[in-house]
């Protein structure tokens, strides 16, 4: 008698448009990547573009524009952060506007609460007890999450980082398949550790879609299991203007670009309605050019 | 003149941290920090051979910088390196005291080498806005600090921090100890374009140590924002050598990002 057929795999495989409809208004959503390399821009511009607002942002130790033109379109509740800059490029100047004027509700945090909040988050466990010694810095001391508690055994009072758990995730990876099995060619940073410690959905976009064959022949690779993963995205160059580690560098004259303009007010909604509102990601593409992303793209083969 | 010398600060503050480290120390080295990153390399090619350091963003071991790349999160710091650690496993290292010598900076740095990353003014209606604070609480685990940066004036030296970012002595003896740190661990030295400061024992105040080729003490006095202790003989910071200076830009800087910044 013949064996009963394997029924066909779940594929997870979404539109960029389809992925961004998953997310409802007013979630806590992680976006990953650190700094000026690895989050997930296309996802945060068609998030834009759907008008999903009132949104918790939960960042990596580090975010750029990711987090900056998010600010701009000014419909975040709340933003959790350790590091909002432009590293060696300049400072970000729409969360500069919004937090000297007061309009931004922000929660300060460091790569401690950050990271070990996250560490928490994806154990389920309620907060991470920080180790003696971990006092004196006053983000502990304006930021109200943080908490002391005091060891039962030893007497000792420990400074404590409540469990961070965002609804959704938002991650970039170089490589992907259908199944959610996501490949990182440089550090995958916090992106496994936002995954792990989101509740309802992770969305993986990725610059470059694998079939599952190629995963299985170099499994170590893997740096997100698929189980973790709701949704696939494939977007080429979906980390511009940022860089996707081990396959193309930042665009720094477009980073440049986007500070200049959004050093006033009306220059942001230039910036927005150029590259963002009234386009798509094929369209933006377009405007960048096939030529800038070869050159952005040379030199770059995996690390 | 400084025009005439044959090194620009940027190189001049690489080398003179790359002095002071030491064979045995694990180091960490933040984003774009290039001073720094230069200085581990540095030091490896001619006295410390066994100095371990880590690339902060990216998380590279001892990578060889050659050239040195425009962020340390950048995937091109990895090259070279002898492995390459996530983010949690190097906040552990953090957390565990494991780390010898942290590099540090902020927008402000006080008499007691507190630094604040956070923002000037009032805190709840800053007039100033910085980035935030991301690694520098982890100084409150470190054994050693060494502050750099090339903004020797009165916005950045001031007499207090308007944040506490990271600690270094906070309000000098005792402190430390009074809020559950190591009394004598902490900040060791500052590096400007200017001078070479460190901290005397028994004040924890910043003091004055060596003034870099150029400099008079009267350019530093009007640049720092409260009364820098002084030494009886302040001595000038020896400017980097040849053999320094061909290290640096031929196996370590190769495309000069020290010379352009």
């Amino acid at each position: 008698m013949a064996l009963k057929l394997q029924i066909a795999r779940k594929e997870k495989l979404l539109k960029l448009e389809e992925a961004a409809a998953l997310i409802p208004s007013r979630s806590t959503v992680a976006v990953g990547g650190l700094g000026l390399y690895g989050a997930p821009m296309a996802m945060v511009r068609e998030l834009i573009r759907q008008g999903i607002g009132d949104l918790s942002l939960v960042l990596p130790p580090g975010s750029s524009i990711a987090a900056d033109l998010l600010i701009g379109t000014g419909s975040l509740r709340e933003v959790l952060c350790s590091y909002i800059g432009f590293e060696d490029i300049g400072l970000a100047p729409n969360f500069r506007r919004a937090a000297e004027s007061g309009t931004l509700r922000i929660v300060d945090a460091d790569e401690a609460f950050v990271v070990c909040g996250l560490k928490a988050g994806a154990a389920r466990s309620p907060f991470f007890v920080l180790p003696e010694g971990m006092s004196g810095y006053e983000t502990a001391r304006v930021n109200p999450k943080y908490f002391c508690i005091l060891d039962p055994r030893t007497g000792k009072s420990h400074l404590c980082v409540p469990a961070i758990n965002p609804d959704i995730a938002l991650i970039h990876a170089a490589q992907c398949d259908t199944y959610g099995n996501a490949r990182h060619l440089g550090n995958c940073f916090t992106d496994l550790l936002m995954a792990k410690a989101t509740t309802k959905r992770v969305i993986v976009s990725c610059d470059e879609l694998i079939d599952v064959s190629e995963t299985r022949k170099n499994p170590q690779l893997t740096s997100i299991p698929g189980f973790l993963v709701d949704a696939v995205v494939h977007v080429p160059y979906g980390c511009h203007p940022l860089s996707s580690p081990g396959l193309y560098q930042r665009d720094d004259q477009h980073l440049q670009l986007y500070l200049e303009k959004c050093a006033t007010e009306s220059g942001l909604h230039e910036y927005l309605a150029e590259f963002v509102l009234g386009t798509d990601f094929a369209e933006y593409k377009s405007k960048i050019g096939g030529e800038k992303f070869e050159l952005l793209s040379k030199g770059n083969g995996h690390a | 003149m400084r025009d005439t010398q044959p090194y620009t600060i940027a190189e001049l503050i690489a080398v003179v941290l790359a002095r002071h480290l030491k064979d045995d120390w694990l180091a960490i080295v933040g984003t774009a920090s290039y001073e720094a990153a230069t200085a581990c390399r540095l030091a490896q090619l001619t006295h410390a051979p066994n100095l371990n350091w880590l690339f902060g963003g990216v998380g590279a071991l001892n990578p060889q910088l050659k050239p040195m790349p425009p962020s340390s999160a950048d995937f091109r710091s990895m090259r070279g390196a002898e492995a390459v650690v996530g983010i949690d496993e190097v906040g552990d290292y953090e957390l565990a005291g494991q780390i010898d010598l942290f590099f540090a900076g902020g927008i402000q740095i006080d008499r007691f080498g507190n630094l604040n990353l956070c923002c000037t003014g009032d805190y709840s209606r800053p007039k100033f806005r910085g980035p935030g604070s991301v690694g520098l609480p982890f100084l409150s685990k470190a054994k050693n600090i060494f502050t750099f940066t090339r903004a020797h004036n009165r916005r950045t030296f001031v007499e207090r921090v308007d944040f506490i970012s990271g600690v270094g002595n906070l309000d000098g003896p005792g402190s430390r100890g009074r809020a559950g740190l190591v009394e004598d661990q902490g900040p060791r030295m500052v590096v400007t374009n200017l001078a070479v400061m460190d901290f005397d024992p028994k004040s924890k105040r910043m003091r004055l140590k060596s003034l870099h080729p150029g400099v008079s003490l009267d350019t530093v006095v009007k640049n720092t924002g409260f009364e820098l202790l002084q030494p009886a003989h302040v001595s000038q910071t020896p400017a980097p050598t040849e053999e320094e200076l061909q290290l640096v830009r031929e196996e370590i800087d190769t495309e000069g990002i020290l010379r352009r910044i």
